[in-house]
């Protein structure tokens, strides 16, 4: 096949409907880079959903009647566990010189003896920070008649989870509208550029060329519409990245390769949309079509 | 045998455009179908090129038949056929070379080829002076000349041509159709679908008429 003539055949009816043209690439522009600037933003969020999620600890407090040895033993039972990765423990005197340390106040003063108790701080590994996991760890440490009181940043981490499943939602549901409404944009401007085209539809059809050579001018032309969409897109998100991180100076955790994977993803997206919608498009012109009588 | 119509049956939404009409075609003849305007003689021209299914009976052109044919290899039909419409249907922004290209280049042809088969076309339609004008510089007859010269491109076993002198004045429908019989006296079939039976008289060949859904013979002396 003659790539050159297919590619020419798709370019030769932007003369006559570069308004829709351009319209097209427009909105495709304006919808992909609102989706790709979420997908970025939801990317940030999930990377700092992981960052929070490493610093959580569980702190458990020891009976005043606990004797060091028994918490030993305890701490080697507790390094058994799978998914606990570090176990640190703060003795009385510990607890005392952090306490006044932050807060200033000697309670020798007002009291005759140390309140505070000893604790351990168990760290938890990153696979297995669910509420389910620290609930049962908590059911065993209070089991042993050694821990007075388990604590740990619960609720923190819940509101953050619950943050990120509505961020998540919220972008699928924006992901299904950006597809819809690109796949019709860009059907909408095949349907132009082929009533445009009718004639040449025709001669191609009465000298008997295959559908699939009919078909790839369009095919071209979606895919080049959506690859044009998608490359502002790319830039768009690309130019917000920039301002956020030298301008607003925000925290960003996202790498260069996952930022490259979301630039070029938003590309291959405006193409493969360009493609679907000009695909459909053009089975539904030449099925529901014949010559003119 | 070129073409063959079997008791074809044929509607337009419950309105019957042929019921049962047969007839053959031989390799190299010329064949005219005549009949009122609106009668369908180019449902049955569709028929044969196959842009239009029967409801029941066989049409077959060479190895195509309708009954077996699937879709796909109907462009294949297509390349063995030359179709002439009365209101010749070019490519309005293209040049004549350009339109001639486009055929070629829509089926494949080899490049080194492109060239020679368009100035042989042109040549043989007395055009070849005029391959880098536009359509609307030419004149009726000279369209329908170039139509003539792309029907023709590809080399068809047949040629079909929907009234094709129904725009133009007299002497340029002689013109046409000395083209016409030239490429039929070179071994091309040609049919011919008209209404105008001066022009029939003028050129004598077997003549078809599509009468009452029904195609039967009719000596040139009826007319």
């Amino acid at each position: 096949m003659r790539i050159l003539f297919l590619i020419k055949e798709s370019l030769s009816g932007y003369r006559r409907y570069k308004l829709s043209f351009f319209l097209t690439v427009f909105s495709i522009f304006i919808a992909l880079s609102l989706l790709g600037f979420f997908l970025y933003l939801f990317i940030n969020a999930q990377l700092l959903v992981k960052e929070i999620r490493n610093r959580v600890q569980v702190e458990a407090f020891f009976y005043n009647y606990v004797k060091n040895s028994q918490a030993d033993s305890l701490i080697r039972r507790l390094e058994q566990i799978n998914g606990v990765s570090r176990i640190s423990f703060i003795s009385k005197e510990e607890a005392k010189e952090r306490f006044v340390k932050e807060t200033g106040i000697e309670f020798k003063e007002i009291l005759s003896y140390n309140p505070l108790p000893a604790s351990i701080t168990i760290e938890i590994k990153p696979d297995y920070i669910n509420k389910i996991f620290i609930d049962s760890l908590k059911k065993v440490l209070l089991a042993t008649n050694l821990i007075s009181d388990v604590i740990y940043n619960q609720e923190f981490l819940d509101v953050i989870e619950k943050r990120t499943s509505t961020f998540q939602k919220v972008l699928i549901i924006i992901f299904s509208i950006v597809s819809i409404s690109t796949i019709l944009l860009i059907s909408n401007t095949i349907r132009l550029a082929m009533q445009n085209k009718i004639d040449v539809i025709n001669t191609m059809r009465l000298v008997g060329a295959t559908h699939l050579f009919i078909e790839l001018p369009f095919l071209i032309e979606g895919i080049i519409v959506g690859f044009l969409g998608g490359l502002l897109a790319s830039c768009f998100v690309y130019v917000m990245h920039l301002v956020l991180d030298r301008i607003i100076i925000i925290e960003l955790l996202i790498d260069k390769n996952s930022l490259i994977l979301i630039l070029t993803g938003i590309i291959g997206l405006g193409i493969s949309l360009g493609l679907f919608g000009s695909y459909f498009t053009i089975k539904k012109f030449l099925k529901g079509s014949s010559f003119p009588k | 045998m070129i073409l063959s119509f079997e008791n074809v049956h044929f509607d337009y939404n419950g309105h019957s455009i042929l019921k049962g009409a047969t007839f053959l075609m031989d390799s190299g003849e010329f064949l005219y179908l005549i009949g009122p305007s609106g009668v369908g003689k180019t449902t049955v021209l569709k028929l044969i090129y196959m842009d239009l299914k029967p409801k029941s009976g066989v049409v077959a052109i060479g190895e195509f038949n309708s009954q077996f044919m699937k879709e796909r290899y109907i462009p294949m039909l297509r390349r063995k056929l030359g179709i002439i419409f009365q209101d010749f249907r070019l490519l309005t922004d293209r040049t004549i070379e350009e339109n001639l290209a486009f055929v070629l280049h829509s089926v494949n042809s080899p490049k080194k080829e492109v060239k020679r088969k368009i100035f042989n076309a042109l040549s043989l339609v007395g055009l070849s002076h005029r391959r880098n004008s536009y359509p609307s510089e030419l004149s009726g007859g000279e369209q329908q000349r170039v139509v003539i010269a792309r029907a023709i491109i590809n080399d068809p076993i047949l040629i079909l041509a929907d009234e094709p002198t129904g725009n133009l004045d007299p002497d340029t429908s002689k013109q046409i159709m000395e083209i016409l019989r030239d490429i039929n006296t070179s071994g091309t079939a040609v049919m011919v679908a008209t209404h105008n039976y001066e022009l029939v008289k003028k050129f004598p060949a077997r003549i078809l008429k599509l009468q009452n859904e029904k195609i039967s013979p009719v000596d040139i002396n009826e007319l």
